[in-house]
């Protein structure tokens, strides 16, 4: 056998196979032993009938013969780009199994060889990455696996791959049985081609406004190498599969694009989002492209799809919107996921996928008797999104959903694709269907028995329990005690007090008494007169107060002197004791519709609203609460809760509707303080019960009634270990649905297994309904928004009938002419049939379980006259605890006083109401839709970004390019940030040099930007004034010795050390990788600028890089980080800074080694050899060893690419090559001590030259442990953004780590 | 997150009204529920919400009305 020279060929990659790659490389390094790649392949062929090993063998050789694609290794050039490398011949790697035979389980053992060939994976650089294995499973039966890397090729690939199989094993393997294979080199040419701009600027169109990804899997771990998904299938029938292929021809739209539709509404019901991404596999097969069809290689992109839906669009509107848009991206697929991702300034878009099949695969390949055959296939998928939803058309289409079984579960995945059918066939049946009129689930009632609506009022009940129990105890005040007797006779002499003053039948008498026995008797005695009874608890501030009597104008308040001093001035009020000199006199007869209360809850645009509660809603809750506690366990009930929340209609009237007895406390606390007592219910928020559970109260109550917020998991542990005799419930219900709406029972429904207890089931003659987007019922386990409908929902709110016909709305699935109230939360029904609480579908928030609504407390803020915008929010502090926090932007600078301001709040707010914190801002952050981005305001007590305004034309229109290069609303882009906080890094600079250029018509050096990385500061620049903000007059900064990247924080600073190049721009990378109060520098070569004298020695090198850290940080503890050559000077400035008794907290190096390794770079005198490190180091293409390098080539290579280097001219470009020579001369004078600490070394793995005993090597210079990284890369890349994302997080949590004192301050410099 | 219909104001409404003379605004593109008449629209959310301020001044159910006025 005779060896030809291999002659090989060198291809550039795809953008999806650079990200194949990279991931492949990454995870290996990551994880090496447990390195499952995800996207290896593995395809399965069954065959039947008489199969020749050797001939099929021949035929698979063939195809590789055929394809040099199938040939190709993945390796990078010494720069650094990878490369595809195909050399002229490679061999199929073939080998056979026998399954069968007596004692072999064949599935058994099938499994576990698809097993050991997973494990057995690719090599990327070695050459093919494709391999064979034929298995014989029985007689005549025989399983081909064809296991290849998806960086190779893709699915329709695949398809091309088995018919030329086939043909070639009829023809014996004879090469001329085919006509010559396209070339896919062809196809790397085309997109070379592309107009790589146009694409960013058409997805960066597509996705703007998209702010957040969407997930269907909220809380998923990272995908990557999560191991094999699950998979669930369905079908269509075939009358709707031709429905559909009819139906697409008629609009003038594809297959795909009613699947992707259905998919979209199924996202969007399953997200409750409005505006959606998915992604979604193309062929990325350019038409124009001559024999594309049957070329072999990888196409396929992952695109993401957006879609935005309205529930009043048709769905054909809707079929064809999303048909436009795929079109007008067409020429734009080939652009890769990470650069859309890169141009729509999002790092994530979507986590799931659907692909479309929809190339030729042939069922029937050989149907002659006897010969073999193709019956089936199968394989694993290559892909990590969580969901992935895939296609196959024909008549009948097929769909299959694969999904991560960590995630989901099969009866999700049966139902998800139950659903997908459902709305396929909705297309095809109605396609002028409105989006909203589409349903996923089918409407379900379960109505038990349903009581019948109330006939009595509180006033009947309570006669009725007076005449039973007349000389039973009725109220305990401290040591005032009234039988209902003497409670009913002072309530009915104040009635009769209170009609003579204009009370009666559908009019409001305020209640605004301390509590005491008499605050009862009020209540009564409004009942009674046949009015309704509004709470005005004189502890609201006086503000409050005046709004709420101005806004439901009482005919008269119940008052004492005291009180009736914080009523407004013109209020009647009645302040005399009624109770001895009135006659009683019988109550007028009231309907159960009557207004009994009206309750007055926060508003959401700034004014309270007052519901308005009918008897007979609160008869039918207290009748429920007689049946499900029964009066022995409302025999002695605490009445803790203040009478402007209808909890305390709960208190009051349960047990004394019952013959129970109330007592009055202050609140929940004085079970905390006084000794013990006797009360067999108690009732309040969970976080106050928390409270008192934890100072162990002396009580043995029989009901622990919970409601207004979720009782976390550990409370209900604690209450049930603190009272085991005690039922916990937990009610859940507004204001506007009468008191509470639901209930569970710990010890009548099931327990929780984990986590809080559930909503509990409908109470009275409440239904719920679980609604999404479209008022259409929601399938179990998909969050939707809870609707109150039948008995509970109030009258509406007392004075606004806009305001009520908008929450309070028709009811679609309840008896004509019923209403149900929208409350606003969201809920999800489990398997179990149990609703969960999720959260609020608006900004309402609980506090403590009082119900606020953000927009009052803002409505408030912003009136006053020293604030312009307002906003609040809530946050959860170290404790978990809410905190409610107000922000405010200043009518003018230094206007707005907090203690002002807060002042101003607690005048107009209730206590629970006013934030306990207001945090001063320059401007609100706003989304791209321009609202408010409340995820965006930020924590208190971190120092607040000052994101300042534009305050000229100039900065505006700068401020609009940086924030467009880096993918941000302009709002999140402050005129004083710098480009690097915000996420810029090198490369992006020439992106923004050249935007001002062509849009400004400015000409502004690259290194401008690192000088002066602030719109403020470019504005200055690029109009001619002083620049103030570095002091520096511009110019040579860039190339001088000290490189400011960040000066702005508190904490001690990183100081980079550069490369032999002397030059420390990369280091800008690191910047959005490091907390935003940690300042960076570049330190740099002397002689960088044309004229400067350069370093004579190692020694005086270290010796100015040290005096210049010190200057600006006079001591301890020091944070360096090195690279290259850097990490030399770095470890010599290490022990230099310890021989001064100076503690270094942080030493990290960038693929830097001490011995031989200084020494292996080029000659200092070898120019040419010197021009190729540097060109190496640049990120540049290297010549090969025998091109001449000359100057001319060297600078010419190096403005090939427009980035910093690329900008230097001539005298500085040789200054450049001096420094860098003069760089590797010094090094060899590196001698180092030992370094006290510990070291972290990154290490360049991918490199060619990568040092055998990188781990090691350091070891003897290092007091410490050597933690060592290796990094995907070359030596030259150690600074791009792919690998410093892998270092920056790293370096970040050290540097955390390292120096944790964080009241540590430096000096200022 | 989506928009609620009720809230949408990108969407046309009906204003709804039941026997007892309780006014709904109501999503143009839902069906409309059983028992409920559509007195307005459809129109813009706002204009619904102005008709149904400016008609339903007595919020009392007409029942309601009824047994008082007997």
């Amino acid at each position: 056998m005779t060896t030809q020279p291999a002659q090989i060929d060198v291809l550039p990659l795809t953008p999806l196979q650079e990200g194949l790659l990279f991931h492949a490389l990454y995870e290996h390094e990551r994880n090496a032993r447990d390195a499952r790649d995800v996207y290896l392949v593995q395809l399965v062929f069954e065959l039947d009938g008489t199969v020749d090993p050797d001939r099929l063998r021949t035929a698979a050789q063939a195809l590789l013969d055929r394809h040099p694609t199938l040939r190709a290794a993945f390796r990078r050039r010494r720069a650094g780009q990878p490369v595809q490398v195909v050399p002229r011949r490679a061999t199929l790697p073939w080998t056979e199994a026998e399954l069968t035979g007596p004692g072999i389980d064949t599935e058994q053992e099938w499994a576990h060889l698809l097993d050991e060939d997973l494990a057995r994976g690719f090599d990327p650089a070695t050459p093919p990455l494709i391999r064979c294995t034929l298995a014989r499973t029985g007689e005549r039966r025989h399983r081909l696996l064809l296991t290849h890397h998806h960086i190779l090729l893709d699915g329709w690939s695949v398809s091309v791959l088995l018919r030329e199989l086939l043909a070639l094993y009829e023809a014996d393997g004879d090469p001329t049985a085919l006509p010559p294979a396209p070339p896919y080199r062809t196809f790397l040419d085309w997109l070379a081609a592309r107009d790589r701009t146009a694409a960013e600027t058409a997805w960066r169109e597509a996705l703007a406004g998209v702010t957040e990804p969407t997930r269907l899997a909220p809380h998923a771990p990272d995908g990557r190498g999560s191991g094999d998904l699950a998979q669930a299938r369905t079908e269509l029938s075939q009358e709707t599969g031709t429905a559909l292929s009819a139906l697409a021809a008629r609009l003038g739209v594809t297959v795909n694009t009613l699947v992707q539709s259905a998919w979209a509404i199924l996202l969007s019901r399953m997200t409750g989002r409005d505006d959606i991404v998915f992604g979604a596999t193309v062929s990325g097969r350019p038409a124009e492209l001559p024999g594309v069809e049957s070329m072999v290689g990888l196409f396929i992109n992952t695109i993401p799809t957006r879609i935005r839906l309205r529930p009043d669009e048709p769905l054909a509107g809707l079929l064809r919107r999303v048909q436009e848009g795929y079109v007008r991206l067409l020429d734009h697929h080939h652009l890769g996921l990470a650069d859309i991702q890169r141009a729509a300034g999002t790092s994530e878009l979507f986590d799931t996928l659907v692909v479309f099949e929809n190339y030729p695969m042939d069922r029937q390949q050989s149907d002659d008797a006897g010969r073999m055959r193709v019956v089936g296939t199968g394989g694993r998928d290559a892909t990590h999104y969580p969901v992935t939803l895939v296609a196959v058309p024909g008549p009948r289409p097929r769909f299959r959903l694969a999904y991560r079984p960590d995630l989901f579960d099969a009866d999700w995945a049966h139902a998800t694709l139950d659903r997908l059918v459902r709305l396929l066939e909705a297309m095809a049946a109605d396609p002028d269907l409105p989006l909203g009129r589409v349903a996923l689930a089918r409407h379900e009632e379960h109505p038990g028995p349903s009581p019948a609506p109330a006939t009595r009022t509180l006033t009947d009940l309570w006669a009725a329990q007076v005449a039973a129990t007349p000389d039973a105890e009725a109220v305990l005040d401290g040591e005032v005690r009234l039988t209902y007797r003497e409670l009913d006779d002072r309530a009915a002499r104040l009635a009769r007090r209170l009609a003579a003053l204009g009370a009666g039948p559908e009019r409001v008498v305020g209640i605004a008494l301390p509590r005491t026995a008499d605050l009862v008797v009020a209540v009564l005695g409004v009942l009674k007169s046949g009015a309704a009874y509004l709470p005005l608890d004189p502890a609201y501030p006086r503000e409050r107060l005046a709004y709420i009597v101005g806004d439901a104008r009482p005919v008269v308040v119940l008052a004492t002197e005291e009180t009736a001093g914080v009523l407004p001035g013109e209020t009647p009020v009645f302040t005399g004791d009624a109770t001895h000199h009135q006659m009683p006199s019988a109550s007028p007869a009231l309907s159960p519709d009557a207004l009994a209360c009206v309750i007055y809850t926060s508003g959401s645009t700034g004014r309270p609203k007052g519901v308005a509660e009918t008897h007979g809603g609160i008869v039918e809750f207290v009748e429920w609460t007689h049946d499900a506690f029964g009066p022995e366990r409302l025999s002695r009930v605490l009445l803790s809760t203040s009478l402007n929340f209808d909890v305390s209609v709960f208190e009051i009237f349960s047990p004394l509707l019952c013959g129970g007895r109330i007592e009055i406390v202050e609140n929940l606390l004085a079970l905390t303080t006084s000794g013990g007592r006797d009360a067999t219910l108690v009732s309040g928020v969970p976080s106050v019960m928390a409270t008192v559970v934890a100072d162990r109260p002396a009580i043995s109550p029989r009901v622990v009634a919970l409601g207004g917020e979720p009782i976390p998991e550990r409370l209900l542990a604690d209450l049930q270990r603190a009272f085991p005799e005690a039922r916990i419930v937990n009610f859940y219900g507004p204001t506007e649905a009468t008191i509470y709406a639901t209930a569970w029972q710990s010890d009548l429904d099931p327990h929780p297994k984990n986590g809080s207890p559930p909503l509990g089931g409908p109470l009275a003659r409440n239904r719920l309904r679980l609604l999404d987007q479209a008022l259409q019922p929601v399938p179990d386990g998909m969050t939707g928004e809870l609707y109150i409908a039948g008995g509970g929902p109030a009258r509406g709110y007392l004075g606004r009938p806009g305001l009520t016909g908008q929450r309070f709305v028709a009811d679609p699935y309840g008896g004509p002419g019923e209403r149900m109230y929208r409350t606003g939360d969201l809920a999800v029904r489990d398997p179990d049939g149990q609703l969960r609480f999720l959260g609020r579908a608006d900004h309402q928030v609980k506090v403590r379980g009082f119900r606020v609504e953000l927009g009052e407390i803002e409505a408030e803020l912003a009136a006053h006259p020293s604030v312009t915008k307002a906003a609040a929010t809530v946050h959860e502090d170290a404790r978990g605890e809410k905190q409610l926090i107000a922000y405010a932007v200043p009518a003018a600078r230094g206007a707005a006083e907090t203690d002002v301001l807060k002042a101003h709040l607690a005048r107009h707010l209730p206590a629970h109401m006013v934030p306990s914190a207001i945090v001063v801002l320059d401007a609100l952050p706003l989304t791209a839709s321009g609202k408010l981005d409340r995820t965006a305001l930020p924590a208190p007590g971190t120092p607040a970004p000052a994101r300042s305004a534009p305050r000229t034309e100039r900065e505006e229109k700068l401020r609009a390019l940086v924030a467009d290069v880096l993918g941000l609303d302009p709002a999140r882009v402050g005129v004083h940030d710098s480009f690097f906080d915000l996420g810029g890094h090198s490369l992006l600079v020439p992106r923004l040099t050249t935007r001002i250029r062509t849009e400004l018509a400015v000409e502004l050096p690259v290194p401008a930007v690192f000088e002066t990385p602030t719109v403020a500061a470019l504005a200055r620049r690029t109009t001619g004034g002083p620049d103030r903000e570095t002091g520096t007059g511009g110019g040579t900064a860039a190339l001088g010795p000290l490189l400011p990247l960040r000066t702005r924080g508190d904490r001690e600073p990183l100081f980079c050390l550069p490369p032999a190049s002397g030059l420390a721009w990369g280091f800008a990378g690191l910047t959005r990788h490091l907390d935003t109060d940690r300042p960076l520098y570049g330190l740099q070569s002397r002689g960088l600028v044309p004229g400067e004298k350069r370093s004579e020695s190692l020694a005086e090198t270290v010796a100015a890089h040290t005096a210049r850290i010190r200057e600006i940080q006079p001591a301890g503890p020091y944070h360096l980080l090195g690279y290259s050559m850097g990490g030399l000077v770095a470890h010599a400035v290490a022990t230099t800074l310890q021989a001064a008794g100076e503690r270094v907290a942080l030493l990290a190096l960038l693929d830097s080694f001490p011995g031989a390794w200084t020494s292996q770079g080029p000659r200092p005198t070898d120019r040419p050899a010197v021009l190729r490190g540097l060109l190496a180091i640049l990120g540049r293409e290297v010549p090969a060893q025998d091109d001449e390098l000359t100057d001319r080539r060297f600078a010419e290579l190096v403005r090939r690419v427009p980035d910093l280097p690329g900008s230097l001219d001539d005298a500085e470009l040789a200054a450049l090559v001096e420094v860098t020579a003069n760089n590797r001369r010094l090094l060899e004078e590196f001698d180092p001590l030992p370094y006290d600490g510990d070291l972290l070394l990154f290490s360049a793995a991918r490199d060619p030259d990568a040092h055998p005993d990188r781990h090691t090597a350091w070891q003897p210079y290092v007091r410490g442990r050597v933690h060592s990284h290796d990094i995907p890369c070359t030596h030259g890349e150690m600074t791009r953004p792919g690998p410093l994302d892998l270092i920056g997080p790293r370096l970040a949590r050290q540097l955390r780590t390292a120096a944790p004192d964080p009241t540590h301050r430096r000096n200022p410099a | 997150m989506s928009t609620n219909p009720f809230d949408d104001d990108t969407l046309e409404h009906y204003v709804l009204v039941n026997d007892e003379g309780q006014h709904s605004l109501w999503p143009a593109f839902a069906d409309v529920p059983a028992g409920w008449t559509v007195v307005h629209g459809a129109a813009s959310r706002q204009s619904c919400l102005d008709y149904v301020e400016e008609h339903w001044t007595d919020m009392r159910p007409k029942s309601l009305i009824r047994a008082m006025g007997a």
